[in-house]
Order: structure tokens, then sequence, then C-alpha cells
């Protein structure tokens, strides 16, 4: 007999990996790297920027904002350090006609030979419409009121998570943080329905998990559910009650694997 | 087939199954869980010319509580496993332990390293937990933990390396999810705690410090760090594998035999 024979296996255990398609090239989650830069003599500000913006997420992108946090407490950079750039979406909005120009935002990473992270930024780009892979409602813009909506469908048909909220009486709420600010979606429940979906419930959400924007793009488009492991790292954190979080842990569960494998089906078409 | 018995230790019973006649082999557990996690690779060791013990800590499995429970120092697990090789006569064993098992293994080479033929510690490391965590007596209340069960489940699944097919992640979050928080929430402390850094180099009998890639609790850098320390340990590092390489790989009585043979080299 081989381990674990004849077990039906939890569906929260089929995460997609085996047959994962990767986000196309210009959508959230998807990743650009560039070959590695060594900082020339002149190394400052300059230099780096430089490496900020080189890997625009589509050819003809304008560059319209980059949030560059104080480096206070970082290392300064010498000339010659070898430094490898990583660019991940982490949200695209199209306007609501669909046709005008799109704001893609950015997570830009720097990090040494030694794969340590030296330097962090978020860029905003505009893009034409037309060089820009079309709408994704399951990734574009995580945690908005729109994308929530769309989650709370399927969360509603699915009896383990109706059974898992079957007594609770609150809102949950799934932030995200980047340059553009706060990005919140509630789901006000009742006794395993969700009755409401938006930005705020009217008594604001009992607990409200919080991630900045590239934790949540890789955790909704990567290969593998990594949310436990981000938590472990801290990448998640709760504001509200604790306890009810605690609570609700096969909720949150659920939730997550519903939110990857919206954007699975959707890249599958 | 193997064979089980019960120890009387210090007027508390232990137990203790016993597979193969070879050469003697002391399976360690995690924290919580049982002698259950060597089920398969006990019997594969045993095959491959070894005796397997695998025992159940005080408080564990089949193993009645500690007079002290709750037990939260893993030397004193290690003075406990010493005792059950002395009551089984067992000489020059080797010892194999994974995570907080692998911690008490190293526990016991700082003691009795001359009495040993030398150990497999797995997924465990010298220092200090990460947070050196402190006791958490709300942890040890219903009111303070919600959930344990399901935190558990989807806790420990996390920990499993990503090359383990779904069912056996699936089995070993299960099995975690029937643990008993009076004996689990202790062992973690015990493993926060534990602080064997400076006895590292009393450890003299061979030495393999085996780490998945995969688990996220247990970094390869600390594994390494507590090997520079014992003369002459080996580092394996496992892609793909996680916290329990034991009930992960399919051949881990291969490995484990080859790590035995490479000792022996030594």
């Amino acid at each position: 007999m081989s381990q674990g024979s004849g077990v039906s296996v939890d569906p929260i255990f089929l995460d997609g990996s085996d047959s994962y398609q990767p986000p196309l090239p210009g959508t959230v989650g998807s990743v650009l790297t560039a070959a590695t830069r060594k900082l020339p003599a002149s190394a400052g500000p300059v230099a780096e920027l430089e490496l900020f913006l080189a890997l625009p997420p589509v050819p003809d992108a304008r560059l319209v904002g980059l949030t560059w946090p104080g480096q206070a407490s970082a290392k300064p950079l010498s000339s010659g350090a070898v430094l490898l750039p990583e660019a991940t979406v982490t949200r695209r909005r199209f306007d609501s006609h669909g046709d005008g120009d799109v704001l893609i935002d950015q997570d830009v990473r720097l990090t040494d030979d030694g794969g340590d992270l030296v330097r962090q930024a978020s860029a905003s780009w505009c893009a034409s419409r037309a060089s820009v892979p079309a709408p994704d409602p399951a990734t574009d813009e995580i945690a908005s009121p729109a994308w929530g909506e769309a989650l709370a469908v399927r969360l509603g048909s699915d009896p383990a998570f109706t059974s898992s909220v079957s007594t609770f009486d609150g809102s949950i709420g799934l932030a995200s943080r980047s340059s553009a600010g706060l990005a919140v979606v509630e789901f006000r429940i009742y006794r395993g329905t969700i009755i409401e979906t938006g930005r705020k419930s009217l008594d604001g959400a009992t607990y409200a998990v919080e991630a900045d924007a590239l934790t949540w793009a890789e955790l909704i488009t990567g290969r593998h559910d990594d949310y436990v492991r981000f938590a472990a790292r801290g990448l998640f954190t709760v504001r509200g009650s604790g306890f009810q979080y605690l609570r609700l842990t096969k909720t949150m569960r659920i939730m997550v694997w519903h939110a990857r494998k919206m954007g699975q089906e959707a890249r599958r078409g | 087939m193997g064979s089980a018995d019960y120890l009387d230790i210090d007027g508390r019973l232990g137990f203790v199954e016993t597979y193969g006649s070879g050469r003697p082999v002391l399976c360690v557990h995690t924290a919580g869980q049982h002698g259950f996690q060597y089920r398969y690779a006990a019997r594969a060791i045993a095959e491959r010319g070894f005796q397997a013990i695998v025992v159940d800590l005080p408080g564990h499995g089949r193993s009645e509580p500690a007079a002290d429970s709750p037990v939260s120092d893993l030397s004193w697990y290690g003075d406990w496993c010493i005792r059950v090789l002395r009551e089984l006569s067992v000489d020059r064993p080797y010892l194999l332990g994974c995570s907080i098992g692998g911690k008490i293994v190293l526990d016991i080479g700082t003691k009795v390293p001359d009495e040993l033929s030398g150990m497999v510690s797995m997924a465990a490391y010298g220092q200090r937990g990460s947070k050196g965590r402190s006791a958490r007596p709300w942890g040890l209340e219903d009111s303070g933990s919600p959930s344990n069960r399901e935190r558990s489940f989807y806790g420990h699944a996390a920990l499993v390396g990503r090359s383990c097919p779904p069912e056996v992640t699936q089995m070993i979050a299960e099995m975690h999810a029937r643990e008993d928080w009076q004996i689990t929430v202790p062992d973690q402390t015990a493993w926060g705690r534990q602080d064997i850094w400076d006895s590292l180099p009393k450890i003299t009998c061979p030495t393999y410090l085996v780490v998945g890639e995969d688990d996220f609790g247990v970094p390869v850098a600390r594994v390494k760090a507590t090997a520079a320390r014992i003369p002459g340990a080996r580092v394996a590092t496992l892609p793909g594998v996680g916290h329990y390489p034991m009930e992960e790989l399919p051949d881990f009585a291969d490995r484990f035999v080859r790590w035995i043979a490479e000792l022996e080299e030594r």
C-alpha cells in the first residue's frame, strides 16, 4: 500500500500547480527581469532611477508616476555594485469604456548579486489600449469592489464556504496597499450568506486582511497557493478582530483558493 | 511484522514499537505527533538491515503523559529517550529525529556521544527558534486559541514540500489536526526555547543534518551554521521536500541507508 492511497483529496490541496499557466506578459503577476547591471562610477540616485525604469510593462508605456520610498535605512550602493532589476505588474486600470489608455502599476525591485533586496519602488505607466492584453477582471484590480463581487458569486455557490461562515455575523475585508492608496473590498456575511459586497460595509469590517499589492499579485497569480507561507513571513496583517480571523481560518483559505481559481480559469479561457 | 511494548519509566508508561533486528535506530517524531510518522519508513529501514525503534514521547500517541506534564523542555525528552535506550539495552544506536525529534537527537548527542553510532537530525538546528518563543499560556486555553484544528490542518500542510503528492500532504495535515493542544503548544514552546549552541561541539559521533528546501520553518542557513559547530557533520538539502522527509519521500529508507553509509566512511 502506498502512502495516502484511497484518500479523497480536499480541493484545497489541488492548487492548480500541476496545470499552471503563468500570467500573460503585461498582465497582473507577470514578471520582467533585465540583465544584471553594474552601477557606474557615478553611482547615485540617477543611476538607481534608470534601473527602476528599465522595464516598462509594454513597449510603448509612458511613465506617469514613481514612488520611491525613503531609503534612509538602506545601505548605500557603491559604484560597481551588480544589481538585478525585476518588475512585477500589480494592477491594471482600464477606463470605463475600455478603449482609452491603460494605467499599469508595477513593483520594481533591485537585488544584489547575493540575492538580497536592496531597493524597491512602485512605478505607474500609461499605455495605449492596443498595446495591452485584454482586460482580466479576475486579476486586474485585486481587492476592488468589482473583483470582490466576482469572487462573492463563486463563494456563494460553494457549500464549503457557506458552511464555514454559517455561524458568522460580520464583515470580512480584503485590502491591498499600493502607491495608489488602499484598495479594500468587504464582504458582509450573515449566517452563511454574503448579503453585500462593496468598498465598505455599514459597521466596517469585523477584520480585514491586508498586504501590499505585490504580495496579492503573487498570491493570486503564482503557481502555488502560498497564503500560509506569506502570512508566516508577516506579509499579511490583520486589522480588527484577530480572534474572528483565527476562528475563520478555513474561510480565508477557501477565499484565497477561489480567488486563485478565478484567475486560473480566466487565463485558460 | 513489528512488535510493541509499554515501558514503565518513572511510573508512566511509554509506548515503543520495534521493527527488524539489525543495527538499532531510535526514531523520534515531530511536535504533537507520534510514531505514526514512521509507519512506512520504519518497516522499510528494517528491511534494509536495521532495527527501527519508534517511540511515542510522553503525552504523545499511546504514551502516558509525563508526571510533570506539560513538558516544554526538549532536554527532558532527550533524557527520556536515553532512559528508553537503556531500558531496552540498546547498544550503540543510531538516532533519527525530525523537527523537535531532530532537536532531541542533537540534545542526546551532546550528552552521550560516545554511546552512539551516529545520528541523522532532520528539520532542526541548534539555536533558539527565530522568535525565541517564550511560554504562551493563552495557547493552552480554548478561549484564547480558536480553530486550533483548522489552523493546524492548513498550517502544517503548508510545511510539506511541493513535490509531495496532495493525498500525502492531506494525510500529514489530518494527523496534525488530531493533536492535543496541551501537548503540541508546549512542544512548540520547547522548540523555540532550546539553545544547545554552545554544546554542539560535544557531538563527536558521526552526524548528518537533513533539511528540506521547501521547509519555510527551518532556514537552510541555520542548519548549515549548526553543522559547522559539530565536528565532521554533513548536510543534505532536499529539493522539493518540506518539514517531513520520512513521510514525504517514498524512497526515504534508501536515502537513510546512504546517509549512514556516508557517515561510516568518515
